[in-house]
C-alpha cells in the first residue's frame, strides 16, 4: 500500500504545474515559485512522500485546489459516497440473482437454446466496449419508456437506467463463472458416483453441484460490493450522478492534482480491501480452505 | 491343490511356455558374463547424434498447426466472423486508394461559386452547395458577377430547357451546355442580375418552376407553410382561371375538411370562405383557385377545433435562385457524396470512420503485440528462474491490486494525448495477466515426464520452451491477444469519454463514437452515434470470437 501511493505519487509529481492553482494563467513565474514552495511541492521528494502518508493516515487527504477551492478533500467526497453505494447496491442486488440464475439455466441446458442465447449475451457484453451500449441504452432507454435522462435528487425513476447499465456487465461475469464451475463440477467423479447411486437430479444440481460452484463466486462479492462505492466512472459521469466515479472524471478534465491524487488512493485502498475480504471469505465459507496453508488459488 | 484341475494344468503349461521361450532367446542374443567381461571400448563407436532423429523417438505425421487450423475450420462462425473481419480490415486500407475519397481532416466548405441543381422525377429542384460531379469544374466564373450552375434532370425529360429572369421579371431561355466528364450533368454560367433559374424538359412538359402555391399544416404544431415547390404526385390542373392562384391545402387526417378564409394584405380587410375541393390521388390534399388580391388564408378544421397558427400564403413565388451556398457543409446526413455524413465541422464521416478503424486497430494490434512479447518473455523468466520468483511476485501484487481502469487513467493523465501515450498506458498493465499465466503453466509443465524425457534425449533448454512448453500456450496467448485487441479499443472509447483521449486531429473510433454522443440529442444527427457504434460492435464482436474460437483449436487437449 505504501509502496502504491508512493509511485502514484511520484508519478503526479510529474504532472503539469497548473494543476496546483485556481488562476494559473494569471500568474508569474515568481508567484507560482513562490506558490509551489510555500504548499512544500518543492522539497526533497521522499519528504513530501512521506507527510502525505502521515497526514492520510490521520484522515486528512489535503485540500482541492481547483474543484472547489480550498475545500477539504475528505468533505467533498464524504458527500459523494453515499449515492454512489446506493446505486451500486441497487444494481447488485439486480445482478447478483439474475447473473446466478442465468448461469445455473445455462449450465442445465448445455448446448441447448438458454445456453447459446446466455452464451450471445455474454458474448455481446464482453466484447462490445460499455462505452458504446451504456450510450444506447441511455439514449432509447430515456427515448421509449420516457424515464429521465440525466440524475434528479429524489426522483428513483431516474436510478433505473443507470442502475440496469451498471448490471449488465456483471450478470454477463456472474453468469459465466457460474457457468463455467458448475459444467466443471459436473464432470467430477463423486457426481458421477450420485447419479450412479439414485440421487435424484434435483438434489444433484443444488446440493453439489451449485454449492461447490457458487464458493469460488463468492470471493467476488465483497470486491464488488466496495467498488459500488467507488462507483462506475463512466456510468456515473455518463447520468451526471453526483458520486464518486463522476468525481474522479471531473477533476482530472480539472486538472485538480490533489483530488486525483486522493481519489485514486481511496479507489486503490477499496479495490485491495476488497481482494482480501474476499479470501477471507473464501476462506469462512469453504471449510476446505485454511490460512495456514499458503493457498494459491485464483 | 487337486491334479485333475483344469485351471492348474493350463496355467502351468503356459508358465513353461513362457520360460522356454525366454531361454532359448536368452541363449541366442545375450553374451554370457565372461564374454562380456573380453570386451573393450575400442570396439564401439558413438553413434552419430541428430537432434531431429532424437526427437523422433515417436514419430507420426501429426502436425500442430495444421491440426489447430482444422479445428478452426470446423467451427462455422468462427470462419464466417474471421472472414468480415479480415474484409474489414482489409477495407480500411484499400479505403484511402478508392477515387473521390475526402481528407478525414478537411473541414469541408460549400462551393464558393458554383450550385449544383438535382431535378426529381415530379419536377421537385434541390439545391445544394456540395460537389456532385467528378472531375475539374468546366469553366472558371468570376463569383463577384455569376454564379456556375450544374443541372441533372431526369432521363425521359431529354436535353432540360433552361430559363433565367429577374427578380419578378420575364423568364428567357438559355441554353445549357452538356458536361463532356459526367454524363447527365449540364452546366450554364447565371449571372448576379437574373439569379431566379428553373428547367423544363425537352419538350416543356415538365417543368421545375410552376405557378401554383402549397400549403401544409403540422399535425403537432399547427404552424402553417406556405412554398411554390410541387409538393403532390401527378400532374398540375391546368384551366386555372385569369387571375387567381391555384393553391393546394394539406391538412391533417383528423381536421377533416378544413375551412378557408381567404384575405388580403391589409389587415381588416374583408375576407371571403373559399371552397377547397378534395385532390384525386393525393391523400389529405386539396385544392382551390385563390383571388390574386385575397393571399392570405386562414385555416382552421372542419369542426372549427383546431385552427392553423399563421396564415398561408397563396403566391407564386420567383424559380430557384441560384446562389452559392456559404458555411461548412456541417451534419449533412448520408447522401451520395458523403457517404456517411457530415460531422459538426463538416468532415467527411465515411474517411474519418475507416481512418478511425485503422488508427483503433493499429493500437490494438500494437498493445497485444506488446502484451504478448513482454508477457511471455516476464513469464517464461518467472517460471524458469527461481531467483526472480520473489521479486515478480511482489511486482504483480503491487499492479494487480490496483483497477486497471485507474492505471490507465493516471498513465495518460500524466503524459500528453498522443497515439503513443495510449499505447503505453493501455500496455502498462496488459502484460501482467499473461505474464502470470506463463509463468504457473511453465512450473507445472517444466518439470513433467515428457520434458524430462526431451532433457535425457539432449534437447537444449531451447527446444524445450518452443517445442514442449510454448504450444501448451499457445492457445490462451491467442485468447489474450485476440481479446487484448477490443480491450483496447473499448480503453481508447472510454478514455476518449473521460477526455483523455486522442487529440481530434487523429481520427479514432473512440472520438467517432464520443463526437456523436454529444449530438445524440437531436435524432436526426444520430446517424453520427451509430455507424461508428456498429461498426466498432462488428469489429469487437468478430475480434473476440475469432480468439475465443482459435484459442479452442490451438488447445492441444481438444486435437484428437
Amino acid at each position: 500500500m505504501v509502496i502504491l501511493i508512493t509511485v502514484i505519487f511520484i508519478l503526479l509529481r510529474a504532472m503539469p504545474e497548473e494543476g496546483y492553482f485556481s488562476n494559473y494563467e494569471k500568474m508569474s513565474p515568481q508567484q507560482i515559485e513562490v506558490g509551489l514552495r510555500k504548499m512544500g511541492l518543492k522539497d526533497p521528494l521522499y519528504i513530501q512522500v512521506g507527510r502525505f502518508i502521515i497526514n492520510a493516515v490521520k484522515g486528512d487527504l489535503g485540500i482541492s485546489y481547483r474543484y472547489r477551492i480550498n475545500a477539504k478533500i475528505t468533505d467533498i467526497i464524504g458527500s459523494k459516497i453515499g449515492i454512489s453505494m446506493k446505486v451500486g447496491i441497487a444494481s447488485m442486488l439486480l445482478s447478483l440473482p439474475l447473473g446466478m440464475g442465468l448461469g445455473v439455466l445455462m449450465a442445465r441446458s448445455k448446448g441447448g437454446i438458454a445456453d447459446k442465447l446466455g452464451n450471445a449475451y455474454i458474448v455481446f457484453i464482453q466484447a462490445v466496449p460499455n462505452a458504446v451500449y451504456f450510450i444506447f441504452i441511455q439514449l432509447y432507454g430515456s427515448d421509449w419508456f420516457k424515464l429521465s435522462m440525466l440524475y434528479k435528487e429524489g426522483d428513483w425513476t431516474s436510478l433505473i437506467l443507470p442502475v440496469i447499465s451498471l448490471a449488465l456487465p456483471s450478470i454477463s461475469s456472474y453468469a459465466m463463472w457460474l457457468r463455467r464451475y458448475m459444467v466443471d463440477e459436473t464432470n467430477k467423479d463423486y457426481i458421477k458416483l450420485a447419479r450412479a447411486k439414485g440421487v435424484p437430479n434435483s438434489t444433484i444440481w443444488f446440493r453439489h453441484v451449485f454449492r461447490n460452484s457458487v464458493v469460488p463466486m463468492v470471493n467476488l462479492i465483497p470486491g464488488s460490493i466496495l467498488l459500488t462505492i467507488s462507483g462506475s466512472i463512466y456510468v456515473e459521469s455518463l447520468y451526471s450522478i453526483p458520486g464518486m466515479g463522476g468525481l474522479l472524471v471531473d477533476v482530472i478534465k480539472r486538472q485538480d492534482n490533489n483530488m486525483v491524487l486522493a481519489l485514486v488512493v481511496i479507489f486503490a485502498a477499496l479495490s485491495i480491501l476488497g481482494l482480501l475480504l474476499g479470501d477471507l471469505l473464501m476462506a469462512i465459507v469453504d471449510p476446505r480452505i485454511s490460512f495456514t496453508k499458503k493457498e494459491g488459488s485464483r | 491343490m487337486s491334479k485333475y484341475s483344469i485351471k492348474d494344468k493350463v496355467s502351468a503349461k503356459l508358465e513353461n511356455n513362457i520360460t522356454e521361450n525366454t531361454q532359448s532367446m536368452a541363449e541366442k542374443d545375450d553374451l554370457t558374463p565372461e564374454e562380456i567381461a573380453k570386451l573393450t571400448p575400442d570396439e564401439f563407436e558413438f553413434v552419430e547424434y541428430d537432434e531431429s532423429e532424437a526427437e523422433r523417438a515417436g514419430y507420426s505425421n501429426y502436425s500442430y498447426w495444421r491440426s489447430t487450423v482444422r479445428m478452426f475450420f470446423k467451427n462455422k462462425v468462427a470462419v464466417v466472423n474471421l472472414v468480415i473481419m479480415l474484409v474489414l480490415v482489409l477495407f480500411t486500407f484499400i479505403q484511402p486508394l478508392l477515387p473521390n475519397q475526402f481528407d478525414p481532416n478537411v473541414v469541408n466548405r460549400y462551393d464558393e461559386d458554383t450550385v449544383w441543381m438535382v431535378v426529381d422525377e415530379d419536377g421537385k429542384a434541390k439545391l445544394s452547395g456540395i460537389k456532385y460531379t467528378d472531375g475539374d469544374k468546366a469553366v472558371a466564373v468570376n463569383k463577384d458577377v455569376e454564379t456556375l450552375a450544374y443541372v441533372q434532370a431526369p432521363e425521359d425529360w431529354g436535353t432540360p430547357q433552361l430559363y433565367v429572369q429577374e427578380k419578378g421579371g420575364v423568364a428567357e431561355p438559355v441554353s445549357a451546355t452538356a458536361d463532356a466528364n459526367n454524363p447527365g450533368w449540364y452546366y450554364i454560367v447565371v449571372s448576379k442580375g437574373k439569379p431566379y433559374m428553373f428547367v423544363t424538359s425537352e419538350d416543356g412538359a415538365k417543368t421545375t418552376y410552376f405557378e401554383a402555391c402549397w400549403i401544409t399544416v403540422d399535425e403537432e404544431t399547427a404552424g402553417v407553410t406556405s412554398s411554390s415547390s410541387k409538393q403532390t404526385s401527378g400532374d398540375l390542373i391546368t384551366d386555372i382561371p385569369e387571375g387567381t392562384v391555384l393553391t393546394y391545402l394539406q391538412v391533417p387526417a383528423s381536421w377533416g375538411t378544413p375551412h378557408v378564409m381567404a384575405g388580403g394584405v391589409m389587415r381588416g380587410s374583408e375576407s371571403t370562405e373559399i371552397e377547397f375541393l378534395p385532390l384525386e390521388g393525393n391523400d389529405g390534399w386539396y385544392y382551390a383557385f385563390v383571388p390574386a388580391e385575397q393571399m392570405m388564408l386562414e385555416i382552421t378544421s372542419e369542426n372549427g377545433e383546431y385552427k392553423g397558427k399563421n396564415k398561408g400564403v397563396a403566391r407564386v413565388t420567383d424559380p430557384s435562385e441560384i446562389k452559392p451556398q456559404i458555411g461548412f457543409i456541417e451534419n449533412q446526413k448520408p447522401n451520395s457524396v458523403f457517404w456517411f455524413g457530415t460531422n459538426n465541422i463538416g468532415q467527411d464521416l465515411w474517411s474519418r470512420m475507416w481512418s478511425g478503424t485503422r488508427t483503433s486497430l493499429f493500437i490494438g494490434i500494437v498493445v497485444a503485440l506488446i502484451e504478448a512479447v513482454v508477457g511471455i518473455l516476464v513469464g517464461l523468466l518467472w517460471g524458469y528462474v527461481r531467483k526472480l520468483d520473489f521479486l515478480f511476485t511482489e511486482i504483480y501484487n503491487i499492479i494487480n491490486n490496483i483497477p486497471t481502469t485507474i492505471i490507465l487513467i493516471l498513465a495518460s493523465y500524466v503524459m500528453r494525448p498522443s497515439v503513443q501515450t495510449i499505447i503505453i498506458a493501455m500496455s502498462l498493465t496488459g502484460w501482467i495477466g499473461l505474464a502470470r499465466f506463463i509463468r504457473n503453466q511453465v512450473i507445472i509443465i517444466r518439470d513433467r515426464d515428457f520434458n524430462l524425457a526431451s532433457r535425457c534425449l539432449g534437447t537444449p533448454t531451447r527446444r524445450v520452451i518452443v517445442k514442449n512448453l510454448l504450444p501448451q500456450m499457445v492457445s490462451v496467448v491467442m485468447l489474450r491477444m485476440a481479446l487484448a485487441i477490443p480491450g483496447a479499443i473499448g480503453s481508447e472509447v472510454f478514455l476518449a469519454y473521460i477526455g483523455l483521449g486522442l487529440p481530434i486531429s487523429i481520427p479514432s473510433l473512440g472520438n467517432l463514437v464520443n463526437n456523436g454522443r454529444s449530438l445524440m440529442m437531436a435524432p436526426s444527427l444520430r446517424y453520427q452515434l451509430i455507424i461508428p457504434a456498429v461498426i466498432l460492435s462488428i469489429i469487437t464482436v468478430c475480434f473476440y470470437l475469432v480468439g475465443n474460437a482459435f484459442s479452442d483449436a490451438a488447445d492441444p487437449k481438444n486435437h484428437v
